[in-house]
């Protein structure tokens, strides 16, 4: 929407306010981080090239799925070995496609991997090394050709709450569901394409948390023998609708009309 | 008791501490974002919601029960943009492809913008809420999945429909524009994210 002239087309937001809800607080609460709160986000697709064969004869064709194992195995060595400990990072192969049947080895395997970063240092670590160790791995696997490694253009770049403004949200939030509801939250490794707004238009943006289970399965989930709560892209995720929408309208109007005078 | 001069030496020394802990304390003071809300608009607000939360939830469960995935939130757009419309919106449709923008311009002061985003996910609902999603949706490469607000993002449209109308009903009670904008991934070209 930004490259279609969102902020051209349309009056120039001085203020940009965008809210989520979350499986890990109660419904009628609010969550807010002050500063960079939502970090950098790139996808990476990978194909890796074999040769296809019978199953029952390896040795005469070179699979891609026993090179695709040992990629992914690799792969988790960037941040577990590369990266300070100290600096944030993840590596996660969220999908690997290869084959059809059990004695066929196929031509190639496709893998689809999200990654997760602060600082713009950590993050060309990452990407170069997925590069290089791919790379480098079907080269030792005797791979027919290199491997075809795709980094998506559209990456999210880390989010920023604006500390002032969020200060001033914070105020108003206490005022509305109580001190005991407004949760001060840890930065997440989560990515939030929101961060393009305020980064985009250099204003103040927030971006906060409405919580959404309820108060019993909230508490029940605080106990250490207490059932975990499914979490946002769960198949069992899912809000008390009243008291989530109550709070995200109440919330976000109170900002909008706290900010909204001459 | 300590002597007087012993005080006054160390009041001195602690002078140029005072005056910068006033500094510091000035300026967030000065640059504070001026958030204002009277106990009248808090009330009005509270009141509108209270009055409007059934219709908002019987919106929410309608969304929830028809989800639509990135880059084919067709049906989730026309509806939010409709709503903002019948509030007397000015709305620009297909922002982006699928993403709509209403504005709402009412006398001097600035503009805020207010984003929700419309999207589902291919996750099969497990919920067995009476209005979760049955909807199935074929994926490029032939296989079927079910979609599902497994992001909350129902809860998301469901207030910036509810925003239009409030911001209007209200409009006595603020001044300036308000942009409201339902939001889909930018640029992501196979319309992943998170």
């Amino acid at each position: 929407m930004i490259d279609d002239g969102l902020f051209e087309r349309f009056p120039k937001p001085d203020y940009c306010l965008a809210l989520h809800v979350l499986h890990r607080l109660p419904a009628g609460s609010v969550g807010f981080t002050s500063g960079w709160c939502h970090a950098n986000m790139d996808s990476v697709d990978i194909t890796i090239y074999g040769k296809g064969g019978h199953g029952a004869r390896p040795h005469s064709a070179v699979d891609p799925i026993v090179t695709a194992a040992q990629v992914i195995t690799a792969l988790q060595t960037i941040v577990s070995r590369r990266i300070a400990p100290s600096d944030p990072g993840v590596i996660t192969v969220g999908s690997i496609h290869g084959g059809t049947r059990h004695n066929i080895i196929p031509d190639e395997v496709k893998l689809q991997l999200t990654v997760r970063s602060y600082t713009d240092e950590v993050r060309k670590k990452l990407l170069d090394g997925i590069r290089q160790i791919t790379t480098d791995i079907c080269k030792t696997m005797r791979c027919p050709k290199e491997p075809l490694i795709v980094f998506d253009e559209g990456y999210v770049p880390a989010a920023y709450n604006d500390p002032k403004l969020t200060a001033a949200a914070v105020d108003v939030f206490r005022n509305l569901v109580g001190k005991g509801m407004v949760f001060e939250m840890p930065p997440t490794m989560g990515a939030e394409d929101f961060s393009h707004y305020a980064r985009t238009l250099k204003v103040p943006g927030l971006q906060y948390r409405v919580g959404t289970v309820s108060l019993v399965r909230y508490e029940n989930s605080l106990k250490a023998d207490g059932k975990s709560l499914p979490s946002l892209h769960s198949a069992l995720f899912y809000p008390k609708p009243e008291a989530a929408i109550q709070t995200a309208l109440e919330s976000m109007a109170h900002l909008a009309i706290g900010l909204l005078h001459e | 008791m300590r002597l007087g001069g012993d005080r006054l030496g160390r009041m001195k020394r602690l002078l140029p501490l005072l005056v910068a802990g006033m500094l510091i304390v000035n300026v967030p003071a000065q640059d504070a974002v001026p958030m204002r809300l009277r106990d009248d608009q808090s009330n009005a607000i509270k009141d509108w919601v209270k009055r409007h939360l059934a219709d908002s939830v019987k919106t929410y469960k309608h969304l929830h029960a028809n989800p639509e995935l990135s880059f084919e939130e067709l049906k989730t757009g026309a509806l939010v943009a409709d709503a903002w419309e019948k509030a007397g919106f000015t709305v620009t449709r297909k922002v982006g492809r699928t993403g709509m923008v209403g504005v709402l311009k009412n006398g001097a002061g600035p503009t805020v913008l207010i984003r929700g985003d419309m999207d589902a996910l291919p996750v099969t609902e497990k919920t067995g809420l009476p209005y979760a999603s049955k909807v199935q949706i074929k994926r490029p490469d032939g296989t079927t999945t079910g979609a599902m607000h497994a992001c909350g993002h129902d809860v998301h449209s469901t207030m910036v429909i509810g925003m239009g109308q409030m911001l209007l009903d209200l409009r006595r009670h603020w001044s300036g524009t308000v942009v409201l904008v339902a939001n889909l991934p930018r640029r992501s070209a196979r319309g992943r994210k998170r």
